[in-house]
């Protein structure tokens, strides 16, 4: 018996010591590894499935290619990436959809120079329809080190109301902040529920309602990033001003900075806590389902974004750049590596490839339509089942939605693609709205070196941010002023004023787009 | 390495011929065995790691690696102790820990003489198991749970309101938070603290109660008298183990049950670390923030080791 578990133990000993000296399997092909966003879709495997095994039987058997996804969690990407990157296992495209961490890769040395000779040999259809931002923006210190996905408009960022509500307390749609807060106020006296309030961190966008157009060139330069929030600007402190308010007055949730996720949000909004909520409306989106199963009466609007403005005639809106994913190539990736993925990037756009990634098998997840648009089958839940977004997070390599030669078929494809069947009305409101804010709208200052302390202090700031602008909105009316200054003054020791300091500097210097 | 012999003669002075290494190996070969995967581990992940301490005196970046990283000295620890939060996180674990200790420490004593006075076995086994269940809670589970209880519309606060009281903002306010934060950790820990203690009051001789009940001495007594004094070296180890811990502490802890409204107590050193190192990458000041606090733990454990020894206990080291 003794003997027995010695030799039992040995060998389990023998096999854990020797499994990790167990020889990779070798193959003559080259390895290109791609990065994948992982959103934490339930049952979705997102470097193993249907379309990674499709794109390696189509792609990469072929062209003796073995195409490697590595999965990059959303929610920590810098932190995936800053990992792999220093571990030397990170694959070899380096991707960021905000301009400020992507130079920050830059800066750390992650990437390497692109020959965009090479690029147009290899990857010819791409080269050709994004070569002019290439040109534009992907040039930092004299040497050219982005390429870019595009990104066509979009329109489904949108915020839900409950129209239900509204027309229970006898009001109409709100176009102004004062009509939203009234709204909300009547709400609260009827009992009905908050506005939808969410932890605002890590992206910062929550000052352009209360910014001005036409804006200031400088001003705009020096304080508008999206990782780093502008808390000392006036702006900002307009709009803590109003949300110090709004909490005072009982209508945002007393304790709405629990609500750190969009889950929690959501989970509000259809428990009929709250009536209000923002989100990237999509045609599976579950949301209203969810909402009807508890409210079947519930009635649902597009919430105007002007109703967010002090005064909608002169306020500014956030424009994107003009490209989605912006690219570059790992530096440790070697020539014949860089050319594979090249020709990865073309391939997606050859033939129908990119259409069945966006859409998936006919026939079995959708039908054409007479248009030559794929109508979805509806609970579709076969091996070929898409995404929860639509396997956005692989070709959102070559654009951030989907795209079609007119503009009438570009709209009947965005109402299939975003909204809920019987809801097409909330996308439609949304591209009025949008088209309306198109002149007021501006993207943030592109600077042509990298801003470093802006990666040196956005975390610490960001932690901050939440403490100090929770404690803004949570004090009592009269105390608001004394709050907000003392914030003002932390939130410059703790290095805002050394952003602030070489943002001025670099854009004195001319060194900004 | 050389075995200690039994300075008390005795069996050990039979022993001189001590055996070779080689017969030791060979007539315990399955000990060692089992001890090797345990000391690998140790030697990897414990020791191991010690060579990255060096970029606590570097200016390291992630992508030039260690040996290209430039020297910069103690430069990264005058960065780290002139932050806004420095101040702020030492005080704060100190604070959290020192209370920690203070509540959390002499709670599994007062279980385990409790316990240990319980005569049902069933009832004692059945007891036991519930007690140590929380431990095996992780966290995060603990603090989805605690704010699902203790928020303003949680259920507690629903009883409170619906029974006529005022809700209580047990993790909405700081001073609430902070003991809310006690408290939690004390129910988590509580039970699975008593095993060593249960163990320990096993080994106090029988013969010893039966003198003191032979004396006369209540239950009370014989718990004050007998059972703590048996325990007290067990006592005294754990308490310099605990005390090297003041400085640490558990990150997950803090962050699980943190919230931004509540922040005056929740700027930790772990957490600090966690934002600096994991969340930034500034791997330098991070590991240099992290070895102060280990070289300040370490400090506090050999010098309440040195105590105990003055007070005539035997020590840790």
């Amino acid at each position: 018996m003794k003997k027995a578990l010695s030799i039992v133990l040995a060998l389990a000993l023998a096999m854990s010591l020797g499994l990790a000296f167990t020889a990779r399997a070798s193959v003559n092909t080259v390895t290109i590894k791609i990065p994948v966003y992982d959103r934490g879709f339930e049952g979705w495997n997102v470097t193993d499935n249907y379309y990674t095994q499709w794109i390696q039987k189509e792609f990469g058997d072929p062209n003796g290619v073995n195409v490697q996804f590595v999965a990059i969690t959303r929610s920590a990407e810098v932190q995936d990436y800053t990992q792999m990157l220093a571990a030397g296992n990170a694959p070899d495209i380096v991707f960021h959809y905000d301009m400020p961490q992507a130079v920050a890769y830059q800066a750390e040395g992650a990437l390497q120079p692109l020959d965009l000779e090479e690029f147009k040999q290899y990857a010819p259809t791409y080269y050709d329809k994004t070569i002019g931002m290439v040109e534009q923006y992907g040039e930092l210190d004299g040497e050219t080190y982005f390429i870019f996905a595009t990104r066509p408009t979009a329109y489904n960022y949108l915020t839900l109301i409950r129209l239900d509500w509204v027309e229970q307390v006898g009001k109409t749609l709100p176009t102004s902040l004062k009509e939203l807060d009234e709204l909300a106020l009547a709400w609260r006296e009827a009992g009905l529920g908050y506005l939808n309030h969410q932890l605002v961190k890590d992206n910062f966008t929550y000052s352009y309602p209360f910014r001005t157009w036409p804006n200031d060139d400088r001003e705009h330069a020096l304080y508008s990033e999206l990782g780093v929030a502008d808390f000392t600007w006036g702006p900002s402190r307009d709009y803590l001003k109003e949300l110090n308010y709004q909490y005072n007055a009982g209508i945002i949730d007393p304790e709405f900075y629990l609500n750190a996720d969009t889950n929690e949000a959501l989970a509000d909004f259809v428990s009929g806590r709250a009536g209000t909520y923002s989100l990237y409306l999509a045609a599976s989106s579950p949301v209203i389902s969810s909402l009807l199963a508890n409210f079947p009466e519930a009635k649902l609007a597009t919430l105007n974004p002007a109703a967010g403005y002090v005064n909608p005639e002169q306020a500014m809106e956030r424009g994107y750049w003009p490209f989605g994913m912006i690219m570059g190539i790992n530096g440790k990736t070697d020539e014949t590596t860089r050319v594979a993925v090249w020709k990865y990037l073309e391939w997606m756009l050859r033939g129908d490839n990119l259409f069945k990634l966006e859409n998936g098998v006919e026939g079995e997840n959708y039908t054409l339509d007479a248009d030559g648009l794929a109508v979805a089958a509806p609970d579709f839940s076969g091996p070929s089942l898409l995404s929860a977004n639509k396997n956005k997070d692989y070709w959102c390599l070559w654009e951030e939605s989907a795209t079609y030669p007119t503009d009438e078929l570009q709209q009947k494809a965005n109402l299939l693609n975003w909204a809920p069947a019987g809801y097409e009305q909330l996308i439609i409101d949304s591209k009025a709205y949008f088209d309306a804010l198109t002149p007021y709208r501006a993207p943030d200052a592109l600077f042509t070196t990298a801003v470093t302390t802006v990666a040196e202090y956005k975390a610490d700031l960001n932690a901050l941010w939440q403490e100090l602008y929770v404690k803004c909105a949570m004090a009592a009316p009269e105390d608001f002023d004394k709050v907000y200054e003392e914030s003002a003054k932390a939130f410059l020791e703790a290095g805002y004023q050394e952003i602030l300091d070489q943002k001025a500097e670099l854009y004195d210097a001319g060194k900004v787009k | 390495m050389t075995l200690r012999t039994d300075t008390n003669g005795g069996l050990a002075r039979r022993d001189l011929r001590r055996p070779g290494w080689g017969k030791t190996l060979r007539n315990d070969w399955e000990l060692y065995l089992l001890l090797l995967p345990p000391m690998l581990f140790a030697l990897l992940f414990k020791y191991g790691s010690y060579a990255g301490l060096v970029v606590a005196f570097k200016d390291y970046k992630i992508l030039k690696g260690f040996f290209a990283s430039k020297w910069v000295g103690f430069a990264q620890f005058e960065k780290v102790f002139a932050t806004r939060d420095f101040a702020r996180a030492v005080r704060n674990t100190l604070l959290l820990n020192g209370l920690d200790l203070i509540l959390g420490f002499p709670a599994p004593i007062m279980l385990a003489l409790l316990l240990n006075e319980v005569r049902g076995r069933a009832f004692k086994r059945v007891t036991q198991t519930l007690l140590y269940l929380p431990h095996f809670l992780s966290w995060v589970i603990i603090g989805a749970i605690a704010y699902q209880l203790f928020s303003l519309s949680g259920i507690v606060n629903t009883v409170i309101t619906n029974a006529g009281g005022a809700a209580v903002p047990f993790l909405q306010e700081n001073n609430h938070w902070l003991a809310s934060y006690l408290m939690i950790g004390v129910w988590q820990n509580m039970g699975w603290g008593t095993i060593v203690y249960l163990a320990a009051i096993t080994g106090v001789n029988p013969e010893l109660y039966e003198a003191a009940l032979t004396d006369g001495a209540t239950r009370l007594r014989r718990m004050w008298h007998v059972t703590l004094p048996g325990i007290r070296p067990t006592i005294v180890t754990l308490l310099i183990m605990n005390l090297g811990r003041v400085m640490g502490g558990s990150f997950e802890r803090v962050y699980a049950l943190m919230n931004v409204a509540t922040t005056e107590y929740t700027y930790t050193i772990p957490v600090l670390v966690y934002r600096w190192g994991l969340e930034s990458g500034r791997y330098s000041q991070a590991t240099a923030l992290g070895l102060f606090q280990s070289v300040i733990g370490l400090l506090l454990v050999l010098g309440s080791d040195f105590a105990a020894k003055r007070f005539g206990e035997e020590g840790l080291l």
